[in-house]
């Protein structure tokens, strides 16, 4: 048990000294980030995104961001992998406000919407029992706890939110900041 | 704005919810106010055991291939100094676009494409700019006390130095422009020049700038200062005044 932990503890490689080689120019580094880390930024892309394309495309703009910003990552004001993420969020969320909003409305299953409801609570499940997220998020009332999340990690605007969850947009906007206050004070 | 409020709009903008201005607001905070940063970091961090609970997907072979080509066409940034990364850092419409372009000067050699690119931002915005009105002008006054360049700069946090007279840069040399935001701080970077003549410079990574802010500059080498703050002498500098 204790060499499963111990394996699963030590990182692969260490993603801050990744980041200094690319910043030297180093592609090998890049690819070795890449072979780490762009299976589950596909995986949180798509759950925005919906689409294998708009994904892949989210995916590859951010690698060639962190090519090119590797040498503007600072370890001093945040961890290497929440600075991927961030890059990577950005980059989904640009996609999908701006560019292809139509589009995707277009391609929504009516299916679609029930499974996503669901996803909200077996995502809650997903979360480790260890994190403070689950158990500050356990907190919250129910149709709270899935407004914040369907924001998260579908990447719904306020409107959707409100359409999603038969509530006034003012109610959702009061609901999601309430509720951040709550998390803030719970995780702190 | 209150805390609270910076705090709301930091995990909202974590979150993708802010839209119009409220997006705009977190953008520049993000870009310039380190209070802002760091709550946004706090929030990423919070929400980041999120992103343990995707799938993982095996991308395809052809995902690889295509970022491998993307960075191709360009050169590794390391060598660029910090003037580049002033300039290119949160800007993904437009000066993204240039640069993307710009695989077209590599064979150019870097000092070259470095030219090339703050020579076709200029041109770029050139049309723009002759009917923007700047917000603050700052005479900068050379070693003989006699002016050496015009430094304007504009709402959308771009800066356009206009050198006067006969200023020559030394060969093998830039000159690189430095600013105060803090007076009593250290000189920031604003970009390296390469020509004498008129050009643009970003400076939206930095605090707004105020009047009676300091600006300077240096002649460094080519790739600018290896060290992020001024190594060779400073030719000449000035306060900027409100543009009335």
């Amino acid at each position: 048990m204790k060499a499963v932990l111990g394996e699963m503890a030590s990182p692969a490689f260490d993603l801050n000294h990744a980041l200094g080689q690319c910043a030297q120019g180093d592609r090998v580094a890049l690819r070795a980030i890449y072979d780490g880390e762009a299976p589950r930024m596909l995986g949180v892309a798509m759950r925005l995104l919906r689409r294998r394309a708009l994904a892949e495309e989210a995916v590859h703009d951010t690698f060639l961001q962190i090519w090119r910003k590797a040498d503007s990552f600072d370890p001093a004001r945040g961890d290497a992998r929440s600075w991927l993420y961030a890059i990577l969020r950005n980059r989904a969320l640009n996609i999908l406000r701006g560019e292809t909003r139509t589009d995707l409305v277009e391609d929504f299953e009516p299916m679609g919407l029930v499974s996503d409801e669901e996803n909200a609570e077996t995502l809650m499940l997903r979360l480790s029992d260890t994190g403070s997220l689950k158990r500050c998020l356990e907190r919250l009332e129910p149709a709270r706890r899935q407004a914040i999340t369907l924001a998260y990690i579908h990447g719904l605007s306020h409107g959707e939110l409100a359409g999603r969850l038969g509530v006034p947009l003012g109610t959702i906007k009061s609901w999601i900041r309430r509720s951040l206050i709550s998390l803030r004070e719970c995780m702190a | 704005m209150t805390r609270d409020d910076q705090d709301r709009l930091a995990a909202e903008h974590v979150l993708g919810l802010l839209e119009g201005d409220e997006r705009g607001l977190a953008e520049r905070l993000l870009a310039s106010d380190t209070a802002f940063q760091a709550l946004v970091q706090q929030w990423r961090t919070r929400f980041a055991e999120w992103d343990n609970t995707a799938a993982d997907l095996i991308p395809g072979d052809a995902l690889w291939q295509r970022i491998e080509t993307g960075i191709e066409a360009r050169p590794a940034r390391a060598s660029l100094g910090p003037a580049a990364q002033a300039r290119r850092a949160p800007s993904p419409g437009l000066l993204r676009g240039l640069w993307d372009n710009l695989t077209f000067w590599r064979g150019f050699g870097l000092a070259g494409a470095m030219a090339a690119l703050l020579l076709a931002a200029g041109m770029g915005y050139f049309a723009e700019k002759a009917t923007r009105q700047p917000m603050l002008v700052a005479v900068l006054m050379n070693e003989t006390n006699q002016p050496g360049a015009v430094l304007r700069t504009f709402a959308d946090g771009r800066v356009e130095l206009t050198p006067l007279g006969d200023m020559q840069i030394p060969h093998n040399h830039s000159i690189q422009v430095w600013t105060f935001p803090d007076p009593a701080g250290v000189p920031v970077s604003v970009g390296v020049v390469h020509t004498a003549k008129t050009v643009l410079l970003d400076l939206r990574n930095l605090p707004r700038p105020h009047s009676n802010q300091m600006f300077a500059i240096s002649v460094e080498p080519l790739t600018g200062s290896p060290t992020g703050q001024p190594t060779g002498p400073v030719v000449m500098k000035g306060t900027a005044s409100t543009a009335l």
